[in-house]
Order: structure tokens, then C-alpha cells, then sequence
């Protein structure tokens, strides 16, 4: 974010200045404005008051004048009348007075000259008199003009003129005392407002400074200035506002701090330029601050990525949404690395993005092991590929080999029992007892290897043939072996007990050749038991199901346990109990295939418990 | 190989197996009626009339083949094959005696037309019974198809 340029660092900024002196102006112009408003209130009141008295007063003058001038112009005494007008003229304000016949010839006048003395005018002068036969009072601009009549008019007219100029001075004076007060109270508000507003004043330059330095975001606290209470609630809010300010720009710095710890971050402009990139992006990208500021991003272009990747790119952030992806960038150097980018977009009021914050983080190791992975994978599945042919090689030469034993391996033994039994019977005359017994231990020897490659090839095919699963009743399976095993040889009484209802899930083919193991080799070893006992059934133990087969026959050694599933092992001789050894080794394997175990225990002479399981 | 009016075709590579079965049917009466082919070209030959194989137009076809699987150069399900894919022999019973009990084998022989399926028992004795069952059944009871 650019800061706004810091353009007025004086202490007391010109704005509070004009403030200042306008109100103190306005304060004292609002003082002497009244003062003046009230003396011209004054003045013209005082006029009014002074011309009504000068006017009465000079009423009463014409009239004492005009009553006493009659008898003089009656007895024809100029120099009594002219005593009288001098005498009326002590009054200051006289300036004139004329006394005039019925005729308007001046009878006679008195004038005030230029040095203020009244003197008698002798002129023979006519006058047009008024046409109304009444006191008549005019008013010039200082000088006012009365006319009365002497017994109506038929003695004639006394004329005074009177100057106003007292009234008018009295008016001056009150001006000029109102202007002079005026003035004085201008002088003195400004200097009282001067000083009354500088606290305040200072108080809210401060806080001006102060709240322009706010964008600092110091965290700041304004002194407190004993001002006016409205003064110290914007210095309070101002404070606040500084607090709040402080600990926003701290949370945004701390987060900034941690963005800055983790991942690379840069800011373009609206046109795709570098403004700001963090150390991280230098130490990366291998270029200096310098270099990277005003560049685009394609200053890091690895040429991986196609256009159309870095147009959806644009695409999607210039419509104000976020971008995020992986891709390969390459230092100054020219080697390359990755980046999970996020561009965000910052927004202004009008809805258009003004600039592009992209934080990316490093993660060409990430990529270098997936890529390494991938490898693995491919060399593995090859690998697994190969074996798998292998195994089936393997598996086929196998088949191909146990088919052969059972054909190849056979034929030998039935021409060694074919022909010892020709010679026994064809031969008979010729030879000795002796020799007859080792042709039949021929015979029986040459049996019992057929025997042995009946059985093994059984196991084999337990190894081989492929499993199909279902659901099998192991109840059941045993019920039908033991019905089996009485029909093949009924003369034997065998008691059975067998547990119903076990259902699993497992090849039933294989399951069965188990039973066939399991319970015939049970049925073999009580052969010489009083009361032979055979019970196939279930246990519960640590949540699975232990299936076991118990008889009280001969038993075994225990201290041969580990030895009875391996293949042509045998813990009793071929003379006591009849067998090749395989029956248990084909067990484990079914079981085994199974994805179980069995194991066996027995106390030699009272019976054998094989127990197995059978996985999930 | 040249008894006209054999009844029995035995085919059978093995000699030692085939002086026991000849033994067999001898001890059974019926050591006469046999005539041996070693391999299946042999057989075939025999069958077909083809080769050094008697050429009398009067043949007889045996009652019986007993077929070996194990045979050199052509075996004996391809035998069976050949035979029920010709008219003259395709209804002729062939009964496969053999040391296999593989279910793969036992599968073919009959998917190939065998009529009987018999393996070898190891004990002499017990394959003595098996040849007499053979001769009672496939040369007295049982009635096979005009020739």
C-alpha cells in the first residue's frame, strides 16, 4: 500500500491558523458591531428627545415673542420690540428672528453673526407670509423655522429660526463615543479571545498533527492537554482510533511477519508488474530486490508451462478470483524450481482488481520425491510384472512336472509290482519262501510309493489350484466325512459329535479335503481306543472363532509338535498307524490359504486337539 | 498288427506295460483277440487302413480301443479326435486307460468322445480285475454299433 505523501510537517498547520484567526476576528468584530448597533440606537433616540425639546422650547419662544411683540407693534415702540428679540436671543440656538407686519415688511429682526453675538438687522425687506393663519413649524437640515401669527395674523408674523446644531452634537458625541467604545472593545476581544483560544487552539493543532501521524501506526498516545471538554473527547476518540489502529496494524504486521516467515510473496500491480517482493522471493528466485521490482512474472517463466496455462491464470485472477496451482519456475541462474502458488486479488470500490498478492510456497523437494515416486512406481510395477511372469512360468513348469510325476513316476511302479506279481505267479514252483516274501515286500513297497505320489500330488494341487469363496457350513462338511468314513468301514464305532451352524466364508473344495485330513487321521489314531470319541466344534477367544477337532486316541509327543505339519513327518510308525506323513502339511496349506493358523495339542496316549482358524 | 478280426485295439507305447496288459487279457481269455499299436500314427494307420497297415478290404473294426493319453508323435486325444472326426470310426467305443487321474485329462477324453475313462490301478492284482471288467463289459455285454 502506498502511504499517503506526509506533505505538511509544520507543527501548527495553516488550516488551525485561519481557524484561529477567524474566530478570534469574528469574536471581536460580533463585539464592536453591537456596540455600534447600540450607540446608532442611541444616537437617534437621543436626537428625537433633544429636537422635541428645542422645539417646544423655541414654540414657547415664539410664543412669549409673539404675544409681547403685539404690544410693541401696537404702540409702535421699535426699540422695546427690538430689546425683546435681543432679549429672546440669549437663547444660544437663536440664529434669527424677525418680527413682520400684515404686509410682510420686516418690523423688526435680529441676526446672530459669526461670532455668536445676536445683532439687530436693519433692512426694509418684504416676505411672502403663510396663507394659514397658524403657528407653522418647518425643519431644514439644521435649522428649524417657526412662523406664528400676532393676533392671528392681523398684527403680522414672528419668524424664528432656530438652529438644530446642539441636538446634532449631541447626536456626534453619543457616535463618537459608541465608535471609540467600539473600538476599544474590538481591541480588547481580540486580545482576550487571543488568549482565551490559544489552549484550545493548541489543543486541536495537536490533535490534527497528531491524527495526520496516525497512519504511522506507532501506537501513540496523545498527552493530555487541560482544554475544553469537547477538546479532550476528540483527543479521547483520537486516542482510541490510535489504539485500535495500532493493534489492527500489529495483528496485519504479525501476520505479515509470519507470511513473510513461510512463504514467498509478491505484489503486481493492475499490470502484471512487481511492486513488492519478500526476501524469501529473492533468496529463491536468486535475483536482488532491484532487479525484480517493476518486472512481470514472466521475468521467471521456467518455458514449462504453455501459454494457455498462464492465460487461465489471468483468466481467473482478472475476474477477481482466486488462482491456485503448482507450477516450475527458474531462478536468475537458470535452474528451476517449483511453487504451490495462491494469487488473490485485492479489490477496490469499484469492484476491479488494483493488484495481485501471490504467495507461493517451495516445494521443488515435494515435487522431486513425487517425481522419484513415480519412477519407483513404474520400476516397481515392471518388477512386479516380471515376477508375476515369473511365478506363472514358475507355476506352469510346476504343473508340467507333477503331471509327469504322477504319469512317469507310476508307470516304473506298476511294471516293478506287474511283473514281481507275474514272477509270483508264474514262478511259483521255482522259488523259495524266502524269495516269495521279497517279492511281496517288492509289491508292498512299490504300493506304498504310489502312495506317496497319490498324496503329494494332492498337496500340490492344494498349492496350485486357484480358490473360489463362498459360504460354507463346516458343520456340515464334517457330518458328510464322517458319514464317509463309517460307510468305508462300518464294522467300526466311532462316537461323533459335531457342531452345526459354523458358517464361513472359504473354498468348500479345499475346506473339505481338510475335514478329509483332520478327521480321517482322528478316525485312524481311536482305532485302538475302547471308546473312541471324535468332536469337531467351535471357540470363541480374543474375538475370533478357533475351530478344533478332538479325539482321545493315541496322541502324539508334544515335544514333536512343531515337526507334525511338515510334509512325509510322522510321529508314529508305518506298523502302528498307517499314512504318508502329508495329511497335516496339506492342512496348514489349506488353512494357510485361508489366510489362518493351526496348531495342535495333545497328551501322548489320551488324544489330540488339531485347532485352526480361518482368517476374517 | 495283423490279425484281421481283432477285438480289441490296445494302444500303448510302454512295452512293459503292454506285456502286463497282454498278460491281463491272457489270464482273462482274451489275449487272442488283441492286436497293439505303439503310437498313434500306428493306431491310426491301423484304423484308416493307411500305410503298411493291412489293406483287406473285409476289415473288421475292433469292439474296443483301450487309449493311452502319454503317447509319441501324435497322443492319444489326438487319436480320439481324428477318429470321431471319420465317419468309419466316429461311433467306435474307445475306452482311455491311463496312469493320469488329472481332472484336466479325465475333462478332454470325454469332451473328445471317450466312451470310458479308466485309470491304471498300481496294484497288479486289482488291474487284472480291472482288464476282466473291461473284457466282460465292452466284449460281451455291451452291444456295439453295426459295422
Amino acid at each position: 500500500m502506498p502511504l499517503p505523501p506526509d506533505r505538511n510537517t509544520s507543527k501548527k498547520p495553516p488550516l488551525i491558523r485561519r481557524l484561529y484567526f477567524q474566530l478570534v476576528l469574528l469574536g471581536a468584530l460580533a463585539v464592536a458591531t453591537a456596540i455600534l448597533l447600540f450607540t446608532w440606537k442611541v444616537g437617534n433616540d437621543q436626537l428625537d428627545y433633544v429636537l422635541q425639546a428645542n422645539k417646544a422650547q423655541a414654540q414657547i419662544l415664539v410664543k412669549n415673542t409673539a404675544s409681547a411683540a403685539g404690544n410693541f407693534i401696537v404702540i409702535n415702540d421699535f426699540g422695546a420690540l427690538e430689546e425683546l428679540l435681543l432679549q429672546a436671543a440669549t437663547y444660544p440656538d437663536v440664529i434669527a428672528l424677525k418680527v413682520i407686519d400684515s404686509k410682510g415688511s420686516v418690523f423688526g429682526s435680529i441676526r446672530r453673526n459669526s461670532q455668536g453675538v445676536a445683532e439687530p438687522v436693519y433692512s426694509l425687506e418684504t416676505i411672502d407670509l403663510p396663507s394659514l393663519n397658524d403657528e407653522m413649524v418647518l425643519v431644514f437640515e439644521n435649522i428649524m423655522e417657526i412662523w406664528r401669527p400676532i393676533e392671528q395674523g392681523s398684527l403680522g408674523w414672528v419668524q424664528l429660526r432656530f438652529s438644530l446644531d446642539s441636538a446634532n452634537r449631541v447626536q456626534a458625541d453619543i457616535w463618537k463615543n459608541g465608535v471609540f467604545t467600539a473600538i476599544f472593545a474590538f481591541i480588547t476581544s481580540v486580545l482576550l479571545l487571543v488568549f482565551l483560544l490559544k489552549k484550545p487552539m493548541s489543543a486541536i493543532g495537536n490533535a490534527t498533527t497528531f491524527a495526520r501521524g496516525l497512519y504511522k501506526n506507532t501506537g501513540k498516545v496523545m498527552p493530555f492537554e487541560k482544554s475544553a471538554f469537547e477538546i479532550e473527547q476528540l483527543e479521547h476518540a483520537l486516542n482510541y482510533a490510535s489504539n485500535q489502529i495500532y493493534t489492527t496494524n500489529k495483528n496485519l504486521t504479525d501476520i505479515k511477519l509470519a507470511l513473510d516467515a513461510h512463504a514467498i510473496v509478491g505484489i503486481t500491480n493492475k499490470k502484471g508488474k512487481l511492486t513488492y517482493v519478500n526476501d524469501k522471493f529473492c533468496e529463491l528466485s536468486g535475483y536482488r530486490r532491484v532487479e525484480l521490482l517493476g518486472q512481470g512474472y514472466d521475468i521467471l517463466n521456467s518455458g514449462l508451462h504453455d501459454n494457455a496455462f498462464y492465460q487461465e491464470l489471468r483468466d481467473v485472477i482478472s475476474r477477481g478470483k482466486i488462482w491456485h496451482g503448482e507450477m516450475r519456475d527458474a531462478r536468475k541462474d537458470g535452474s528451476f524450481y517449483w511453487v504451490d502458488t495462491t494469487i488473490v486479488p485485492f479489490i477496490d470500490k469499484q469492484g476491479e482488481p488494483y493488484q495481485y498478492v501471490s504467495i507461493q510456497t517451495d516445494i521443488t523437494d515435494r515435487k522431486e520425491a513425487e517425481k522419484q515416486l513415480r519412477e519407483y512406481q513404474e520400476q516397481l510395477e515392471e518388477k512386479v510384472e516380471e515376477r508375476t511372469n515369473n511365478l506363472k512360468v514358475a507355476n506352469s513348469e510346476l504343473e508340467s512336472f507333477c503331471y509327469s510325476v504322477s504319469h512317469d513316476l507310476r508307470a516304473p511302479l506298476r511294471s516293478i509290482d506287474g511283473f514281481s506279481q507275474a514272477l509270483l505267479e508264474d514262478y511259483a514252483d521255482q522259488l523259495d519262501e524266502q524269495a516269495c516274501s521279497y517279492l511281496d515286500r517288492v509289491c508292498a513297497s512299490s504300493h506304498r510309493m504310489g502312495e506317496l505320489i497319490d498324496d503329494l500330488l494332492k498337496l500340490s494341487k492344494v498349492v496350485r489350484s486357484d480358490m473360489t469363496k463362498s459360504q460354507v457350513n463346516l458343520g456340515q462338511l464334517a457330518s458328510r466325512v464322517y458319514q464317509e468314513l463309517t460307510e468305508r468301514e462300518p464294522e467300526r464305532k466311532v462316537n461323533f459329535s459335531c457342531q452345526q451352524d459354523c458358517v464361513v466364508l472359504g473354498d468348500e473344495r479345499l475346506l473339505l479335503a481338510m475335514f478329509e485330513n483332520l478327521l480321517g487321521n482322528a478316525w485312524k489314531f481311536t482305532s485302538r481306543s475302547d471308546e473312541p470319541r471324535v468332536e469337531f466344534g467351535v471357540m470363541h477367544e480374543q474375538s475370533r472363532d478357533v475351530f478344533f477337532i478332538r479325539d482321545n486316541g493315541a496322541g502324539f509327543d508334544e515335544k514333536y509338535k512343531h515337526k507334525m505339519f511338515e510334509p512325509f513327518q510322522r510321529l508314529h510308525s508305518t506298523e502302528d498307524y498307517e499314512g504318508t506323513g502329508i495329511g497335516l502339511a496339506t492342512v496348514q496349506r489349506i488353512v494357510r490359504r485361508h489366510g489362518g493358523e493351526v496348531w495342535a495339542e495333545s497328551v501322548l496316549g489320551s488324544g489330540a486337539t488339531i485347532f485352526f482358524t480361518l482368517g476374517e | 498288427m495283423s490279425n484281421a478280426s481283432a477285438k480289441i485295439l490296445l494302444v500303448e507305447d510302454n512295452k512293459d506295460d503292454e506285456e502286463l496288459t497282454l498278460r491281463a487279457l491272457r489270464q482273462n481269455k482274451i489275449g487272442d483277440d488283441v492286436i497293439v499299436a505303439r503310437d498313434g500314427v500306428e493306431a491310426l494307420d491301423f484304423l484308416f487302413s493307411r500305410g503298411d497297415a493291412d489293406v483287406s478290404s473285409d476289415k473288421q473294426m475292433p469292439n474296443v480301443v483301450l487309449l493311452d493319453l502319454n503317447l509319441p508323435r501324435v497322443n492319444g486325444l489326438e487319436v480320439l479326435k481324428a477318429m470321431r472326426a471319420d465317419e468309419r470310426t466316429s461311433s467306435l467305443p474307445v475306452v482311455v486307460l491311463t496312469s493320469s487321474n488329472e481332472e484336466k485329462d479325465i475333462q478332454r477324453s470325454y469332451q473328445s468322445g471317450a466312451n470310458s475313462y479308466i485309470r491304471k490301478p498300481l496294484d497288479y492284482r486289482k488291474f487284472v480285475d480291472v482288464v476282466e471288467k473291461i473284457g466282460d463289459y465292452w466284449l460281451d455285454l455291451n452291444q456295439g454299433p453295426a459295422n
